[in-house]
């Protein structure tokens, strides 16, 4: 019973099969929202904490592989566990091609299903610290002015006070100010560790 | 009856010739008799009677025989002449009259006689005639009984080879259903399996979950129920069963066709639109039956629009009231989006064994149509706007009005 504060998002069209699934989702321990339909839950608002989906492959509208697509288009890395009455393996193929954690034929083995979700959760868990460290990066970032984003731009390459000062137009005093404050205001602790930022931000944008 | 007996007595020559000598000889002893007790007897006019009647008897022949035989009896003196003193000489003219006589009485007889043999002959003639038109007749009728019944146990044979044939098509039509009804069965069995699986988790945590149990054990007895109708459904469309007529409303038929081929509508991307008109009067029909109908028409459908990109792979299912002429009835239309049936085929598509798939038996419009028209409606091709084709079935309308 690891599930803390993680969350387990189920979306299948049918009604018994995702109220069975939420049911023994539940009593494993895992808070859990269910969704009938792709469009349900794309419109969802969810919380930023350790997740997975588990997703039925075929269902009317959306199907799961377009709600993985879908997903994937929008930068949301979300661990995906596939249901399908029909072990269907080109199609299990594509999933697991695109990322999918597990692919189950219905009716699984629970013990599949929740060391799945155990384990997809634990990945995520990984990937949500990331996922915080990111935002307050850019919480970090945005708190910057124009002026000591540049600063902060031409410091990470290595380039000197005096030299950065040249290329900006402006006095070394100036500039030694901006950097004090670009410091200060990324919480960094050494020039190493704002160069270690940068680099997350640029790859993250 | 004297008649008959008389002519088939005349038949033999012995009889007939027998005639004229019983006759006279009675004839001659009659008048001897008589002449004993009174001389005033004349002695012609009874042999002439009995010439007479030989002649009427026997004809010619036995006519002349008794001419012949009184004549001798006259010349012979057996018979003494009425008046004394005559000779046989002086009686020649008489006898010449008597014989011209006898030969006249001869001939109307003969004549008459003949006519009595044409009249006998055509009335037998005519006998075996009626005996034979008769006889023929009746060989007829028990030709045409056998016959009925012939027919009777033919349309018998036919009506079982249907009831038969269409059970065929109705078992391969959920072969193609196989994934369908496997995903049916399976979706509450899978939820059962997690309901169980939970319940062990809730029991094996030690802590008091008996509500949450409760919960999943009544939720396992709903799935349960939503597998055995599942499987209820699908024997009832496998058995061969004779027909069976009842009430059914037109949004039972169209639902319960649909929740069969649910699954293989979704896999298969398909949009399935259902129009029903309000207030219509329910069907009066083979369930199983009609059933297969309206599936058929479905899959041919979905068959139809496979091709085509998502979006366009739409079926419309409608159902309106309309006259049909004798009676109201219920217009039940399925159209698909599809390519349509092309012209070259619209002639044969409800021959039997001719299909345009691949793996089509090329049974499912001919039994359709023949279900349809056994139940007193009719099932056509029907032109539709744009592309697709659209089939309709006529069926008669039951009593009341659909709830």
């Amino acid at each position: 019973m690891n599930a803390g504060d993680s969350i387990v998002y189920v979306v299948d069209d049918d009604a018994s099969s995702r109220q069975s699934l939420e049911f023994l989702i539940k009593a494993s321990g895992y808070a859990v929202r269910a969704f009938s339909s792709s469009k349900d839950f794309l419109a969802s608002v969810r919380p930023e904490v350790p997740a997975c989906l588990v997703l039925d492959v075929r269902m009317p509208g959306l199907t799961g592989l377009e709600l993985q697509g879908e997903l994937a288009k929008r930068g949301v890395r979300l661990p995906i566990i596939f249901i399908t009455g029909h072990g269907d393996i080109p199609m299990s193929v594509q999933a697991m091609k695109a990322g999918a954690m597990e692919f189950l034929t219905k009716p699984f083995r629970e013990d599949n299903m929740l060391r799945a979700i155990t384990l997809a959760i634990d990945n995520d868990r990984v990937a949500h610290r990331e996922r915080l460290e990111m935002a307050e990066l850019r919480r970090r970032h945005a708190r910057l002015t124009p002026r000591e984003r540049e600063v902060m731009a031409s410091v990470v390459t290595g380039l000197l006070n005096k030299q950065v000062a040249a290329e900006l137009g402006a006095s070394e005093k100036t500039i030694k100010a901006h950097r004090a404050k670009v410091m200060q205001k990324m919480e960094a602790a050494s020039l190493a560790d704002l160069v270690r930022m940068s680099e997350k931000l640029v790859a993250d944008a | 009856m004297s008649i008959r007996t008389g002519t088939s007595l005349r038949r033999f020559a012995f009889v007939r010739y027998a005639v004229p000598v019983v006759t006279v000889t009675a004839a001659a002893l009659v008048t001897l008799a008589l002449q004993s007790v009174s001389t005033h007897v004349a002695g012609l006019p009874l042999l002439f009677c009995a010439a007479i009647y030989s002649a009427w008897f026997g004809g010619l022949g036995p006519g002349l025989l008794a001419a012949l035989l009184s004549s001798g009896a006259i010349a012979l003196n057996l018979i003494p002449p009425p008046s004394p003193g005559n000779s046989v000489a002086d009686e020649l003219p008489r006898l010449v009259t008597f014989t011209i006589g006898v030969f006249f009485v001869s001939w109307i007889s003969g004549r008459q006689r003949q006519a009595e043999q044409l009249l006998e002959q055509a009335r037998e003639e005519l006998e075996a005639k009626v005996r034979e038109r008769t006889a023929e007749l009746s060989r007829a009728n028990s030709k045409l009984q056998s016959e009925i019944a012939e027919r009777k146990s033919a349309e018998q044979a036919l009506q079982t080879m249907q009831l038969e044939l269409a059970h065929v098509s109705r078992v391969t039509m959920m072969g193609e259903l196989t994934a369908s009804i496997a995903h049916e069965v399976n979706q509450p069995l899978g939820a059962i399996m997690n309901y169980a699986n939970a319940c062990r988790r809730l029991l094996a945590s030690g802590m008091d979950n008996a509500v949450k149990i409760d919960e999943a054990l009544s939720r396992i007895a709903g799935d349960a129920n939503r597998a055995s109708d599942v499987i209820a459904r699908i024997r009832a469309l496998s058995r061969k069963k004779p027909t069976e007529r009842a009430t059914l409303p037109v949004k039972d038929l169209i639902d319960e066709v649909l929740a069969i081929a649910r699954y293989e509508i979704q896999a298969r991307s398909v949009t399935v639109r259902v129009d029903l008109a309000v207030g219509l009067s329910p069907l009066h029909v083979d369930r199983v039956q009609m059933q297969q109908v309206l599936l058929n028409l479905v899959i041919n459908g979905m068959d139809a629009v496979e091709a085509l990109p998502m979006k366009d792979r739409v079926i419309e299912i409608s159902a309106q009231a309309r006259d049909s002429g004798d009676g109201l009835a219920v217009a039940l239309r399925v159209r698909d989006h599809g390519p349509g049936v092309n012209p070259v085929e619209v002639g044969r598509l409800f021959e039997a064994f001719h299909s345009t798939k691949p793996q089509g038996l090329g049974m499912g419009l001919p039994i359709s149509r023949s279900i349809v028209e056994a139940h007193g409606g009719r099932l056509h091709l029907v032109p539709c706007e744009g592309r697709g084709a659209a089939f309709e079935a006529l069926l008669p309308a039951g009593e009341g009005v659909d709830a």
